[in-house]
């Protein structure tokens, strides 16, 4: 089936199986930052994009539900030469080891951050319910989050 | 298979597609873990306009593809709105609550599905719309009961949540290895208090038959009574003695059994608690 998306803010058409997954559209795109961690299940959030602004499991979304909507994955939000704010944030904290969780944890951030600038820490637990670190704990993960917090909302004085 | 993929803008395209074989999904968690189903054609109700969050004066109004995110975004009054937001807040992670729907995790009938416990306690009610615009109101209870026959060729359009007086009291209790897990066990009642006795009793435990159910013996036995220590702890040995667990690789049915009596009571304590006297 053929449908029209925008992906990192690029207008997309995508001609794939009734059945696929968002996760195999994005990778079948190159877009080889989204991961996948657990067996298509949901519980490990490394596949985690953003679909409206939304953080979504990709690897249970249906491709098609991503029709005019708007697709952001690690790469629309920054690169090693410009990175984003909470992308320098992960870096600077030591929040990154073997880095396979990192997207998704960087964009359940971001996902979090739009609707909450100033997150408490259960927010931030909340936040990042769904993606599961195996290397860092989570400490240098939230000291991430909320030095990103506060480097954003500095940004927007 | 998935042979077809569809995404009507309009409740009646949903139901004609329903009507000519094609399977509903909202939020879709479920579509690609477990065994796939042969040559399915799918509709995915999430653009039909069934999504909003209303408080009526007498009710609380869910359309069936409202998130729990959006439910626990939302302004809920009361006790009932506390309860139905409790409940969705049990359910997995962040990214997953913002795909599955109420009406899904009523259809789905998984025997961890966290909103039928709290639903129960509240009596609530759930539409179903079946091609040709016919309408019927089913008791949570008599849905869950009937299985998928209850909405056999048709969707579930809204749940209604009614809103009674400030006067009954609620507990829930849910007990898992992490917070994303599926429950081994959930408890939750709701009762109201009158010259200090209970009444109005509902006791519904969760994860440990296929479907959420009210414990009604236990139920029977504490009406109109005063709920404390010594009665409260025989309820919760009546659960465990009595209450019937299906097998489950994540915990031995007697520690799920003990577990269920301990929420049970515990549960029964809070709704007692925080219920005010009539």
């Amino acid at each position: 089936m053929r449908f029209e998306t925008r992906v990192n803010g690029a207008a997309r058409q995508v001609d794939c199986d009734p059945g696929a997954t968002l996760f195999e559209v994005l990778r079948a795109l190159g877009l080889n930052g989204v991961k996948q961690g657990c067996d298509r299940e949901g519980m490990c959030g490394a596949c985690t994009v953003l679909l409206d602004g939304e953080a979504v499991l990709s690897c249970i979304t249906p491709a098609p539900r991503a029709a005019g909507r708007e697709v952001t994955t690690i790469e629309g939000l920054g690169d090693p030469g410009r990175p984003h704010v909470i992308q320098k944030a992960y870096v600077d904290a030591g929040a990154v080891q073997c880095g396979y969780c990192t997207p998704g944890m960087i964009l359940a951030t971001k996902s979090l951050l739009d609707r909450r600038p100033d997150p408490t820490r259960e927010d931030i637990a909340d936040g990042l319910s769904g993606n599961l670190c195996r290397c860092t704990g989570y400490v240098k993960i939230v000291d991430a989050v909320n030095a990103a917090a506060a480097a954003l909302r500095e940004g927007s004085k | 298979m998935i042979t077809a993929y569809h995404q009507p803008r309009a409740l009646d395209e949903a139901l004609a597609l329903v009507a000519r074989g094609a399977v509903p999904l909202a939020g879709a968690t479920g579509l690609y873990t477990g065994k796939p189903r042969r040559d399915t054609a799918y509709v995915d109700i999430t653009r039909c306009g069934l999504g909003a969050v209303e408080v009526a004066q007498d009710r609380l109004v869910f359309g069936a593809t409202a998130t729990l995110t959006r439910i626990l975004d939302a302004d809920l009054p009361g006790h009932e709105g506390a309860l139905v937001k409790k409940g969705a807040a049990s359910v997995s992670s962040r990214p997953m609550r913002n795909a599955i729907t109420i009406g899904g995790n009523l259809t789905h009938v998984a025997f961890w599905a966290d909103m039928p416990v709290v639903l129960l306690a509240l009596d609530a009610q759930v539409e179903v719309t079946r091609p040709g615009g016919a309408v019927s109101v089913l008791a949570l209870s008599d849905f869950l009961s009937q299985g998928t026959r209850a909405f056999d060729g048709g969707l579930v359009t809204r749940v209604f949540v009614p809103r009674r007086a400030g006067t009954r009291g609620f507990g829930h209790e849910r007990f898992s290895r992490t917070s994303n897990d599926y429950a081994f066990a959930t408890a939750c009642a709701a009762l109201r208090k009158e010259n200090g006795r209970a009444f109005e009793v509902h006791l519904v435990l969760g994860a440990l038959q296929p479907r959420a159910f009210r414990a009604t013996a236990v139920e029977q036995m504490l009406e109109g009574r005063p709920l404390d220590d010594a009665l409260l702890a025989e309820a919760g040995r009546k659960v465990s003695e009595t209450v019937p667990v299906a097998p489950n690789f994540r915990a031995p049915a007697e520690y799920r059994r003990e577990l269920a009596g301990v929420l049970s009571r515990r549960a029964l304590a809070a709704a007692f608690a925080q219920a005010k006297e009539a």
